[in-house]
């Protein structure tokens, strides 16, 4: 694949990386570190690509696992909400994503594995190293959250 | 609630696609890597090797291409690299290292694993080190990978290469000590099915059990080589094998989804020496800097040719629910990003609140930092932001100066360094000449097929 090919399919795909580089890291700034990386790596590796035709799936895996390894050095995800000093992005639904930056990082990422990503509780577990009970036990505790943050939400407007 | 969690995520921003295109436009072809005389003597000991009856493999991707992609390592960082090209083979399927670097803090072994068998096989790999008996493992390759053979008409790769990243010692010992890279190979016992995950919905859910309805293994040609076998519905930990190395192996044996064909391992010894004669710089003890609304106290800090390492804890002083947390940069004195804009940034922050609610743990992890020269002076410098996430500048009156501690190695003469892209025409004097972006310092050897930069060099 000659450069001009890998840069128009990896630009076709753009949204898609983005949206899961977003589903992971919660940071636009990480998730362009995070697309700078794969597509470092997609360039490196692309004489491995033998079916063209999944490029973009090949592309998107490589992405998923940059993603994961920059969750994995960094430990816990931030706490933290941006503050107005920083304008968050602007997602269609504000109140969620409010309440997904809210939650704890332990809580938040096997959530977003398993409702963007597919993933089942049987894999989470294996790629976060936990017991299943204890993935099983975070997604409630997420979800839990979640809908009181919404219902605080709901209430208060 | 899918879909309300996609709307959870916002638009591509203009930045992202810009990175991606920036990104791009930078590729270009690695550089060759540049081999020195002992590497010539490595050779030498290989065709000795070779006439010994122990197969070869070729060096493809080597420790340095891994780790700095196209851009060109620093002398230093070729100087960290050694040579192994140790193999061994047996059923048509060879365990090969290629070359590892120790740089003091940390050791980055290259392997691969590469089948002649045409015919789909079943792998794991693991490895072991002779520093830490009690725990004699390391569990990142906890999922089994397909590869060879054809698969449902789609041809799976013959090859995977992998990397083994020891960092975990604080202080790397001082003497020798072995690593051994191992590898479980198995033929599968039930038909083995692509999952091509093409841009259907729901497809990547659909895909994700190793053993799907129809009795098949299904392989997930998701990152080829790295065609992976998850065992979704029947997995048990690894650490709870009371044989940890090859655990998945055989809990494929057990599960009845394939058979051993082979076992390979290769057991290095690292010697630690060729590091200790290269220069690093570490923060010798912990500083604490006080702001007007916070206090900073930075744990560790070092820098090698081939990485740059920084943890720091940041306490607000006033109780809030929530903390304005900014990115931090890595810089030298002369405002240089040694971790995100030279370098290749793998991780730029990590913010862990302690107990109270109020600590927060930041860490930088940057690989591929092409420095010639390692400075005994780092500055730790929040990034501002503009309003589309993008970085514009830093907030110097929180940056913390950290004095470094300079060990090993001798300092190249100033007048003999010179800047380079890595593709560029010329070479130049002036780090910043022409608007030069993304520049990497270079010895007059690395410059000598380019031509001197007609502004800065004929001043």
């Amino acid at each position: 694949m000659d450069k001009r090919e890998f840069n128009q399919r990896a630009l076709g795909a753009a949204g898609k990386l983005h949206r899961i580089a977003y589903a992971i890291l919660m940071r636009e700034a990480d998730c362009e570190d995070a697309v700078q990386e794969a597509l470092l790596r997609a360039w490196a590796q692309r004489e491995a690509l033998r079916q063209p035709e999944f490029f973009e799936t090949w592309l998107t895996r490589i992405l998923i696992n940059v993603s994961r390894s920059l969750l994995k050095k960094r430990g816990s995800r931030r706490e933290t909400e941006l503050a107005d000093t920083i304008p968050a992005p602007k997602p269609r639904d504000m109140a969620l994503h409010e309440a997904l930056c809210r939650l704890d990082g332990k809580l938040r990422l096997p959530l977003v594995m398993q409702h963007i990503e597919g993933y089942s509780v049987q894999e989470i577990s294996e790629m976060l190293k936990l017991p299943r009970s204890t993935v099983k036990w975070r997604l409630h505790a997420a979800r839990q959250k979640l809908r009181e943050t919404l219902t605080e939400g709901d209430e208060g407007t | 609630m899918k879909n309300r969690f996609e709307n959870a995520i916002p638009d591509m921003p203009q930045s992202f696609y810009e990175r991606m295109e920036r990104t791009i436009e930078g590729m270009e072809e690695p550089m060759k890597k540049r081999y020195k005389a002992t590497t010539v003597l490595v050779a030498t000991l290989i065709a000795a090797l070779l006439l010994a009856g122990v197969a070869l493999a070729a060096a493809r991707s080597g420790i340095l291409d891994q780790l700095f992609g196209g851009r060109a390592p620093s002398p230093e960082a070729q100087q960290l690299v050694t040579d192994v090209k140790k193999s061994v083979e047996r059923d048509g399927v060879t365990l090969s290292i290629q070359d590892y670097v120790v740089d003091g803090d940390r050791v980055l072994i290259s392997y691969a694993l590469e089948t002649k068998r045409d015919e789909a096989l079943l792998f794991t790999s693991n490895y072991g080190t002779s520093l830490d008996e009690a725990r004699n493992v390391q569990d990142d390759h906890a999922i089994v990978f397909a590869f060879g053979g054809s698969v449902d008409g789609t041809k799976l790769q013959d090859r995977y290469q992998g990397t083994v990243w020891l960092d975990q010692f604080g202080k790397l010992p001082t003497e020798p000590f072995d690593v051994t890279i191992k590898a479980w190979v198995m033929r599968p016992l039930r038909p083995l099915t692509v999952y091509a995950l093409v841009d259907e919905p729901g497809a990547y859910e659909r895909a994700m059990t190793a053993y799907d309805q129809q009795g098949k293994l299904a392989i997930h040609l998701l990152e080829e080589p790295q065609s992976r076998v998850w065992l979704a519905d029947t997995w048990v930990a690894s650490e709870q094998d009371p044989d940890c190395l090859g655990g998945r192996a055989k809990q494929f044996e057990r599960l009845g989804y394939a058979q051993p064909l082979t076992e390979l391992e290769i057991t290095i010894k690292i010697d630690p020496a060729r590091a200790a004669k290269q220069k690093r710089a570490y923060l010798e003890s912990e500083t604490t800097v006080e702001f007007s609304d916070c206090t900073v106290r930075v744990t560790t800090a070092s820098v090698t040719a081939t990485m740059a390492d920084f943890g720091f804890y940041l306490s607000p002083k006033r109780a809030q629910e929530a903390l304005m947390l900014p990115a931090y940069a890595v810089l030298d004195e002369t405002g240089r990003d040694l971790t995100g804009g030279a370098g290749r940034l793998i991780s730029d922050n990590t913010t862990e609140q302690a107990a109270d609610g109020r600590d927060v743990g930041y860490w930088f992890y940057g690989v591929g930092v092409p420095l010639s020269r390692i400075p005994d002076v780092v500055v730790l410098a929040p990034v501002v932001l503009d309003a589309q996430d993008r970085q514009i500048g830093y907030d110097m009156e929180h940056a913390i100066r950290l004095q470094l501690k300079v060990i090993g190695g001798e300092e190249q003469p100033e007048d003999e360094m010179f800047y380079t892209t890595l593709h560029g025409r010329y070479y130049h004097s002036l780090q910043q000449c022409s608007g030069m972006d993304n520049n990497v310092i270079a010895t007059p050897e690395q410059v000598k097929e380019r031509l001197p930069c007609p502004i800065c060099i004929s001043q």
